[in-house]
């Protein structure tokens, strides 16, 4: 805990030194970094609304981790719930009732959820490795998400690649406290379902015997094999249970805030959230420290963009690597060895 | 015979070193003279392995000084150590399987970064000087080629052709099979003549008066006792190793009245077999006849579904190969110990920590496990404490089968009487037992009866009554 936040501390100084060297002051950068991720209630809320992505995929790719599997694929697996909920939303406008958001969500929940057995299922049985067959997976999911939003439901209103609205509903807004509370921004009901799943996940892992079962096939899949486990259904169980926590973000940006599937509406949220999860050292509750960190700098970046000179929104990316670089760096620091060495100069 | 005034190669002084909480070596000092066979002695955890570890630069100690011909010794790594003329053969050889003998020389050789490798000259070489030392060796075969005893000879030729001249061994012989140790034992005499210094990490005392001309014994990270051999017995030996009188071996007759009952029988190759309820079957022969197939047939690990439903059906398993099948290495204590038996903590889907965390406490009482906290991992543990660890796991579930392999493999002398008690205590409570095991001795004090295995068939059947050393051997060996 202490080594983190003195690794994500040198991270900060050493990206915000390297904007001196475009010429611009390191200190402006960095308030407006804290201006436009945490000022007013709506950037808190943006800033809140992309953590919470985060958490859902922070979560997925730390589930099958723990189970000794690589998930790159929570990218695919996020399009695909949200498609699903939006097909099924938009091929069933006129029920209304308060269950439909929970029913559409939960569909697209379990597409995901299907998508990450797909994998699972490959490694355990066929020895295929799921870092091949997650990243390929990704690719057929963004093609099937086009075909359904450029040929079967394409919003004819707008000149951008997306389908139509969905019907109010389907939508949160109406009773949706968080979304009271920060006006106008997109953040939502889902924050609340997300700590919660932290919170769950946490408990599976370090309280259930499912758990127990799948860090052990993750720690040492001999062992388990030899003490009577099935190794095989532990990784295709996690890498299910990691798909369905990646089909989550469906409520975030689908039922929660924009209603309709716009394509390209996640800032690879997927391949963020393996930062997120390395970053919390794929323990589930570090995860929403974690994850509020790099939606700031998803949210912060944005406005450098419109504030600078020289620096681009790019730059968000540059500052992710060299904060996740010197985070774990400061995993693998013996501090002992460098008191000494200084003892000796001294 | 070695002189008396002969030089001293290495001295330990006052060297201290602690793992977290647990003084694993504890101001040991302690003198090694050139050109003997100096045997440390002592259980597992005694702190041997780890005191040799420093000498060879695998671990820093945390005090004291360690002398090397007079000189004190600065070493960061095993490559310093190397530089000195020191050289450790592990008890797991770190050998690269495909890779051919001779490669592994070449691997070592100072050679220019694009220089062509000189294989023929070498092969040459190694030749004549293995066969001068007298442990002549087919360069040309790959390590996987190579049975176990050849694989050892060539740790120590490696060796020795790079003029290491202190050649510290730990425990050699445990992998080789009693035909196998007596020619193990003869080269190493004949190295001591040669004018090599050798230390041999071991706790089988029968090896240790077989060779050595000094003994030191470690007993919880201290130094108890260092003297030449001539002044030893292998009751004292004995005692001052586990710190009490330790009992003789007992082959005491018994009686089997579960015996006509069958508990099983089996089949696995041109291997079947019948056991009773109650009855130790002891599998004796040497490594690679056949055991692991019996044994892997057993428990069908390769299915997983079968596999778990006959391991939690009550069949028991203690692997030969603990740190890859028994455990779970950086996993902790308390987690190690629920591994394979988590239907019997487990309520509504939650793991009962607090009951698992009871019945480990009482377990080691039992079987005084020794560890520095139950949330460690298992991998600070010494080997003996992780494998009684490992039975008292397997013995939480009535067993109707225990399947054991070399169950105390490279454990201690106390530990291994506990295991020992524990199979006789499930035998009487009507647990079948298959023991499978490289040690006669242990054979013999617990079997009911003992069948040999020789090139993957059963070529001998021994009744307890009928229990001979010499037979047994025989039969190992491939003789009728």
């Amino acid at each position: 805990m202490k080594r983190s936040l003195l690794g994500l501390f040198v991270g900060l100084v050493l990206s915000l030194s390297l904007t001196s060297l475009a010429g611009e002051n390191p200190f402006h950068i960095f308030s407006i970094l804290l201006k436009s991720s945490l000022g007013s209630s709506y950037d808190l809320g943006l800033t809140l609304f992309y953590a919470t992505s985060l958490v859902f995929t922070g979560l997925s790719v730390s589930v099958a981790f723990h189970a000794g599997l690589f998930n790159i694929g929570a990218e695919g697996q996020l399009l695909v719930a949200a498609i699903t909920t939006t097909v099924f939303a938009l091929s069933f406008p006129n029920w209304s009732s308060v269950f439909a958001p929970w029913a559409a969500g939960l569909f697209g929940v379990l597409a995901a959820a299907l998508w990450g057995f797909v994998p699972g299922y490959l490694r355990a049985r066929r020895e295929s490795h799921e870092v091949v067959v997650t990243m390929m997976m990704n690719f057929v999911a963004s093609g099937v998400c086009s075909y359904f939003v450029l040929e079967k439901f394409r919003s004819l209103e707008s000149q951008n690649p997306e389908t139509q609205s969905l019907a109010p509903g389907y939508l949160w807004q109406v009773w949706d406290p968080i979304a009271k509370i920060f006006k106008d921004s997109p953040a939502n009901f889902s924050l609340l379902i997300a700590v919660a799943l932290s919170g769950i996940v946490f408990v599976i892992l370090y309280k259930t015997r499912l758990g127990f079962q799948i860090r052990m096939t993750g720690l040492n899949e001999k062992s388990a094999l030899y003490s009577g486990l099935n190794p095989q259904r532990q990784k295709i169980f996690a890498m299910t249970l990691a798909g369905a926590l990646a089909g989550f973000v469906t409520f975030n940006e689908i039922l929660g805030s924009s209603g309709k599937f716009k394509i390209g509406f996640s800032p690879e949220y997927g391949f963020v959230g393996i930062a997120v999860a390395l970053l919390a050292n794929n323990n589930p509750l570090a995860i929403l420290p974690a994850a509020f960190l790099f939606g700031a700098l998803q949210k912060g970046a944005s406005d450098l963009d419109l504030e600078t000179e020289a620096i681009t929104r790019d730059f968000a990316k540059i500052l992710q690597a060299i904060i996740l670089f010197s985070v774990v760096a400061f995993h693998f620091i013996d501090f002992n060895k460098w008191r000494s060495w200084w003892k000796r100069k001294t | 015979m070695v002189n008396p005034n002969r030089a001293i190669d290495i001295e330990f002084s006052n060297v201290t070193k602690k793992f977290g909480p647990l003084i694993a070596i504890d101001s040991i000092s302690l003198k090694i003279h050139s050109g003997e066979i100096h045997a440390l002695v002592g259980e597992n955890g005694a702190g041997k392995s780890t005191l040799m570890k420093m000498l060879f630069g695998l671990l820093t100690c945390d005090s004291g000084e360690i002398y090397f011909r007079g000189q004190r010794l600065n070493i960061k790594g095993p490559s310093d150590a190397r530089k000195n003329g020191i050289g450790m053969v592990h008890q797991h050889f770190m050998l690269a399987g495909a890779m051919t003998a001779l490669d592994h020389l070449l691997l070592e050789s100072p050679l220019p970064l694009l220089s062509f490798l000189p294989r023929t000259q070498l092969r040459q070489n190694l030749q004549k000087f293995a066969q001068d030392l007298g442990l002549p060796l087919n360069w040309d075969l790959s390590v996987d080629e190579l049975p176990v005893g050849l694989q050892q000879r060539l740790e120590i030729l490696k060796l020795l052709y790079f003029k290491n001249d202190i050649l510290i061994l730990d425990e050699p012989t445990a992998v080789l099979a009693p035909q196998e140790t007596q020619d193990f034992l003869e080269r190493l005499r004949h190295l001591r003549d040669l004018g090599k210094t050798i230390i041999l990490i071991t706790h089988k005392l029968k090896e240790v008066f077989a060779v050595a001309d000094q003994v030191s014994i470690l007993r919880h990270g201290k130094l108890v006792a260092s003297k030449p051999m001539k002044s030893w017995t292998l009751q004292s030996m004995a005692e001052q190793m586990v710190g009490e009188k330790t009992k003789s071996a007992q082959y005491a007759e018994r009686s089997l009245d579960l015996k006509n009952r069958q508990a099983l029988s089996f089949q696995s190759g041109e291997i079947s077999l019948k056991l009773g309820v109650g009855e130790i079957l002891g599998i004796a022969g040497v490594e690679g006849n056949g055991q692991n197939q019996l044994i892997e047939s057993l428990i069908n690990p390769s299915h997983g579904e079968s596999n778990s439903k006959i391991r939690r059906s009550g069949v028991g398993y203690l692997s030969e190969d603990r740190h890859l099948k028994s455990i779970t290495l950086s996993a902790s204590v308390l987690e190690n110990f629920l591994l394979g038996i988590q239907d019997l903590f487990t309520r509504w889907g939650f793991v009962d920590w607090s009951r698992l965390t009871k019945n480990l406490e009482i377990a080691k009482n039992d079987y005084n496990i020794r560890w520095p906290s139950i949330s460690a991992p298992i991998a600070h543990l010494s080997g003996g404490n992780q494998q009684k660890l490992v039975v008292a796991r397997e013995l939480q579930r009535k067993l109707h089968l225990l399947i054991a392999a070399q169950p105390t493999r490279g454990v201690d002398l106390g530990a291994i009487e506990h295991i020992h008690e524990a199979f006789l205590k499930i035998r009487q409570e009507g647990t079948s037992v298959v023991l499978v095991s490289s040690e006669l001795d242990e054979l013999m004090k617990l079997s009911d009866r003992i069948v040999v295995l020789c090139k993957h068939r059963v070529v001998a059947e021994f009744e307890r009554s009928e229990f001979d050393e010499k037979k047994i051997g025989a039969a190992m060996g491939g003789a009728r």
